[in-house]
This record gives structure tokens, C-alpha cells and sequence, in this order.
């Protein structure tokens, strides 16, 4: 049923109140959806190069995909369900200098990352929203000017068209489908792409090679409907709905001690995680002892040493105590503080886990009548 | 795409700013006193950070760590740390001598809310480890005395040689307007002038009124748990104790993880938390 909007006197944006001077031709622009060809992908994908440096997912072994420079020929594979690792490696690179020192003038800043744009085709709705999720972390209350160089120099261009697999469950999180974080976002709708435009840079890329782009009609929305009910049907979905209240419950449930058991704490699922950003410091000094850098690191929760304080004092002593943090971070803690769990439910903690820990399974545990 | 808009390249909160040693003063086993100045620095620049804050500080080429700032904001310089070396950054510092060059960043952390205090009685219980919160905030309501009711103060030490404080102790003692209760664990020392036992156990005996009283407890998870206890059966409100957390910490901008207490970051939200936050903090009582 449609809304009826109460009448206002106030006008509005992109409208005049009288409308009858208007000069047609200077109309803002609402369509912000375009269509795209599925065989004008390639010459597009060539055209997109002229904004930075392109990469895209490439097949680096059976079902093992790599976000990688798109060369020449076009290899990028639109059929990754998820790549080896996340985007975040080009935000927070795995060891990052953050400054260099000396013994006699101190220290002084890192370079920040001024090289030309990196534009990520391919990312799928769940890992466009881990990187929403890892603004709100690193543009907090100390904007991290490291990160913040390295986001403001990427674009993104999302995908969907790929079927979910057993270990997705993005649906759950609510992280199927993407409204913001994107410049551009291609859904496959048969024998063509809708085109979302998400920012002007998108749209800038877009007019560049604009004889690929036709308008949306009414076969092209009839073909999107279809398909987001089809797409509904591809999930078999784990409840989360009021998943911190349940493990708020669960605090002291069995399941954590018999999980414990299972995983070796290797930080597998952290590395491979797109919205794990925890970092450790480190200072290496140079072979001439005075002068050296410092580095911050990727680190996990699931390390014995992580909250360990100099004098011995840890606060999470036992596995059982670490991996409750991990879990509790993810789904109770970061919606205590942002209002949704930082989980994407993109399914690279369970291929990576080589105890076969399952976020789902442990969900599905959790919310079990026994606990 | 726009992220920030607030954003100024020139600001990095990982970039130590350089200091020197001024003094490094032993106190009593491995814990020092270390007198630091910035080489930049505006005047009265320390003026502005609360008792409860704390700094990163740097041994070049050993790395960093955090350290609760033991001055008083109410004393412009130098600034002061109480250094108990335990670990590499730690035993670098003690070890530097005057003029030597170390890194500091800061101050961070929320620090104790002084403007709600101000006009309430106030408590302070504390050990040794966890001193240097108690030594901010009782030199700062003592240089501004007018500004508080009643003052008091319990330090509970393990053993009559080991008191951290001493020197502060003994100005502290002397003082009329502070009512101050030195008390041993050990019963080493037969000719120790002043109380024995657990701080609990002097509570009672000090003339305090809980709906007029904020208590700042200074120590270890035990000492709160112990003493919260027992404040909270006197009638104190688990909004009027405050406690303050020591973890590990990477950034000190709640980022890196280390301090992560549930929801809560102890370098953005804390270090000072009320007893009714800790209590429903995991892993903190």
C-alpha cells in the first residue's frame, strides 16, 4: 500500500515550489540506477582502469580467490562467493609502520599513504558492510589518520550474483544487501547488471564509458523483484534477531568450555575476519641500535598473550575465557556500543577454521533448549 | 569517498611527542618516581589533563606503555609517573637517567569526573599498585581544599617498608584538613606507628556519610571487591565508588583492543568506571 506524504509547505530539494520555470534540462539527475550489458562488463571494467588501480577477485586455486590487480585481459572472476581475505588488507595492512624513531631526535610520522586510488571491484553487499563497520572503529573519537588516507583513496564497486553457500550467512546479519559504502553496485538480473550509483565518483565512472549504459525499464525492476525473492529462498537462516540477549543468558553455558576444547586459538578466523582490526604494537630497531620504526601488526583475542599485562596479570587466562570474548565482541559488545553486531556473516572464519568451528553451528548451540 | 570531514592529516594520535627525564627518583623496591617534561611544551600545557588520566609513554627502541599520570593538574610541571618496573618498557625507564629523551602521548582516558566531586566529601582507599590515581586526585583536592567537605585517606601496604607513597605519606599525615590512615598487611615491623589490617577493617571507624561521600578506590580487583563490599553495606551507591582499571594497552584511542573490558574501551571510557559499571563489566570484579 503506498504512504501518502502529509502536504508541506516547504519546498523541496531539487524542486521549486512553482515548478513552471524549470529548465527541463537542468533537473537534478534522480535516476541513480543504470543497466549494464553482461557483455559490455569487460570493456567497462577497461574503462574503469582510468581511475586507479583496479582490482578484482581471481581464482588462485579450487574455490580460493584473491583480491588481485586486474591486468590486461580481463580475469576477474564474478563467481567468488568470498576471497582468501578481506578487503581490510587494503586498509590496515598486515604490518603497518606507524613511525620511525631515533635514540637522539625521537620520533616522527610514518608517511601516510598518498598513493593513487584503489578501486575493489567485486565486493559483495557483506564485506562493503565490514568496511562501513571498520570506519565507525577507526573514525572514532581519534580519527586514525592511517586508515583514514588508505579509505579515502579506495572506491568500491559492489557485486551480487553469486548464490550463497552453506557457510554465508549474511542474511542473518542483515548484511545481504548494501544501500551505502559503494560507488557503484552491479546486480545480476539475467542477461544484464543493474547499476546502482552510489557517489559522484561512480557516477563519474559510469558517464565515462556512458554508450555501455541504458536506462532501467520496467522489464529491468520486474527482473530485479524476481530475483530478490528468488535470492530470499538461498539462505538457510540462523536466527540472530535477539542473539546478545541470548548469549547474555548463556553466559556461563557448557558450549564455551567444549568449544574451547576444539579450537587451537591460531587466529585464523581473526586474520581472515573483515571486521577483526585489533592490532599489536611492536618497535624493531635497526642494526645500528639507535634509529628503528614502529609497527603496528595484526593481532587476535584468541592469543594467550593478548590481554596479558607486564607483572603477569591476564585478564582471560583460559581459552574458555578468549574465545567468549571473541564471540561476545562480535555480537554482544559491538552492539552495545554501535547497534549492530560486527559480524558480516561472510563465512571466512568457518573456511578457515582448521578445528571446522562453526559460527552457525555455535549459534545454532547456543539457542538450543539445553544451552 | 568522504569518510571524515573532521579529519586534519596533520593530527596523529600514534606520534609520540619527545620528553625529557628530569628526575627519576627511587621509591621503594623496583618503583620509581620519573619527572618528565615535553620539549614543545606550551606553558602550564599539563594543567589540563584530570587526575585519572594516563599517558603512553616510550623507551626508544623498547617500546610503549601506559602509565596513570601521578601529578596533579593543579601543579603545572613536571609531569610525574610512578614507574614500577616489571617488564622491558618499564625497567627502560626506570633505568633512564636525567635528560634522557622518551616518547609521550596523551594524556587519554575519561579521568575522575572532578567536576561532579567538587563540593562532596571524599574517600580514598588505595594500595600500592594503583597509587598513582590516588596521588593525582588527593594533591589535587588538597591544593584546591576549599573546593571539597571532608577529606580522607586509607593506604593499605602490604608491609610497613613497602610503602610506595611514602614521601607523599608523610606530608599527607601531618596535615589537619586530611584525615589519613596508613595501615599494614605484614606484622613485620612491632615499632610501626600507625594501623594494622585490611582498609575494610578502618572504614567504619572513620566519620563518613555515604549520601555525602564520593570513594575513589585505587588498588587491585581484589581491593575493590573487598572494599566495595563493604561500602556498599555501609550504604554507599554503587554510583558514588568509583574504581579505576589497568590493562594492557596498544593505542590508547580505541582501536588496538588490548583494554577491552565487554562494551567498553579503558582508554576511551574508563580508566574510571563507577562500581556499578565494573560490576557489570565481565572480567573486571
Amino acid at each position: 500500500m503506498l504512504v501518502k506524504r502529509p502536504p508541506t509547505d516547504r519546498p523541496v530539494f531539487g524542486q521549486t515550489t512553482g515548478g513552471e520555470h524549470i529548465n527541463p534540462s537542468l533537473q537534478p539527475d534522480r535516476a541513480v540506477s543504470r543497466i549494464l550489458r553482461k557483455k559490455d562488463m569487460d570493456a567497462f571494467l577497461e574503462s574503469v582502469k582510468a581511475f586507479g588501480s583496479l582490482y578484482g577477485p581471481r581464482q588462485v586455486g579450487p574455490n580460493q580467490y584473491q583480491l588481485m590487480p586486474v591486468g590486461d585481459v580481463a580475469p576477474v572472476s564474478a563467481e567468488c562467493r568470498r576471497t582468501i581475505l578481506p578487503p581490510k588488507k587494503f586498509l590496515i595492512p598486515a604490518r603497518d609502520d606507524l613511525c620511525h624513531f631515533s635514540a637522539d631526535t625521537g620520533y616522527r610520522a610514518a608517511e601516510v599513504y598518498t598513493g593513487e586510488r584503489v578501486i575493489l571491484f567485486g565486493l559483495h553487499a557483506c564485506d562493503i558492510h565490514a568496511l562501513v563497520t571498520l570506519d565507525l572503529v577507526f573514525n572514532g573519537k581519534y580519527p586514525d589518520p592511517r586508515y583514514l588516507a588508505r579509505r579515502q583513496a579506495l572506491a568500491v564497486i559492489g557485486f551480487s550474483g553469486t548464490a550463497p553457500d552453506g557457510n554465508c550467512f549474511c542474511h542473518a546479519m542483515g548484511t545481504s544487501h548494501a544501500d551505502r559504502g559503494f560507488d557503484l553496485f552491479l546486480t545480476d538480473i539475467g542477461d544484464e547488471y543493474l547499476v546502482r550509483i552510489g557517489s559522484s565518483l561512480g557516477d563519474d565512472m559510469m558517464r565515462a564509458r556512458v554508450d555501455l549504459f541504458g536506462q532501467v525499464e520496467r522489464e529491468h525492476i520486474d527482473a530485479y523483484k524476481e530475483r530478490s525473492d528468488r535470492r530470499q529462498t538461498q539462505f538457510d537462516d540462523t536466527v540472530v534477531e535477539d542473539l546478545p540477549q541470548i548469549l547474555e543468558l548463556e553466559h556461563d553455558s557448557p558450549i564455551w568450555r567444549e568449544l574451547s576444547e576444539r579450537c587451537f586459538g591460531c587466529g585464523a578466523c581473526a586474520a581472515v575476519c573483515p571486521t577483526c582490526y585489533c592490532y599489536d604494537v611492536v618497535d624493531l630497531v635497526g642494526t645500528d641500535g639507535i634509529t628503528g620504526r614502529r609497527v603496528r601488526q595484526w593481532d587476535c583475542c584468541l592469543f594467550q598473550n593478548f590481554a596479558e599485562m607486564s607483572g603477569g596479570f591476564n585478564p582471560r587466562p583460559n581459552r574458555t575465557d578468549r574465545i567468549k570474548h571473541r564471540y561476545y565482541h562480535k555480537q554482544v559488545h559491538f552492539v552495545e556500543r554501535f547497534g549492530r553486531p560486527s559480524c558480516v556473516g561472510c563465512g571466512r572464519c568457518v573456511e578457515a577454521c582448521p578445528a571446522e568451528i562453526s559460527l552457525k553451528d555455535v549459534i545454532a548451540a547456543i539457542r538450543g533448549r539445553s544451552g | 569517498m568522504t569518510v571524515s570531514e573532521t579529519f586534519h592529516p596533520s593530527m596523529d594520535p600514534h606520534l609520540p611527542r619527545a620528553a625529557r627525564v628530569l628526575g627519576n627518583v627511587p621509591l621503594v623496591e623496583t618503583y620509581h618516581l620519573l619527572q618528565l617534561s615535553l620539549e614543545d611544551e606550551a606553558p602550564h600545557e599539563w594543567v589540563m589533563h584530570r587526575p585519572g588520566q594516563f599517558v603512553m609513554a616510550s623507551a626508544i627502541g623498547v617500546g610503549e606503555a601506559p602509565f596513570t599520570i601521578a601529578s596533579s593538574p593543579t601543579r603545572s610541571r613536571p609531569l610525574e609517573l610512578v614507574v614500577h618496573a616489571v617488564g622491558p618498557v618499564t625497567q627502560a625507564l626506570c633505568a633512564s637517567k636525567e635528560n634522557t629523551l622518551v616518547g609521550l602521548r596523551g594524556p587519554f582516558g575519561n579521568g575522575y569526573p572532578v567536576e561532579t566531586l567538587v563540593g562532596a566529601d571524599l574517600l580514598v582507599l588505595t594500595q600500592n599498585p594503583g597509587s598513582s590515581f590516588a596521588r593525582s586526585l588527593l594533591w589535587y583536592a588538597l591544593d584546591r581544599r576549599q573546593s571539597f567537605g571532608t577529606l580522607s585517606l586509607i593506604y593499605e601496604t602490604p608491609d610497613p617498608s613497602r610503602v610506595v607513597l611514602a614521601r607523599d605519606l608523610s606530608a599527607w599525615v601531618v596535615r589537619r584538613d586530611l584525615t589519613t590512615v596508613v595501615t599494614t598487611l605484614g606484622n613485620s615491623a612491632p615499632d610501626w606507628p600507625y594501623s594494622r589490617g585490611a582498609a575494610a577493617d578502618h572504614l567504619r571507624k572513620l566519620d563518613i556519610v555515604p549520601k555525602n561521600t564520593y570513594v575513589a578506590l585505587c588498588g587491585t580487583a581484589a581491593f575493590y571487591r573487598e572494599n566495595g563490599h563493604a561500602l556498599v553495606a555501609m550504604g554507599f551507591s554503587r554510583g558514588r565508588i568509583l574504581i579505576a582499571l589497568a590493562r594492557r594497552m596498544r593505542c590508547g584511542t580505541g582501536v588496538c583492543g588490548h583494554c577491552k573490558v565487554g562494551s567498553k574501551n579503558v582508554c576511551l571510557d574508563g580508566p574510571v568506571f563507577t562500581y556499578w559499571d565494573a560490576s557489570n563489566l565481565p572480567e573486571v570484579m
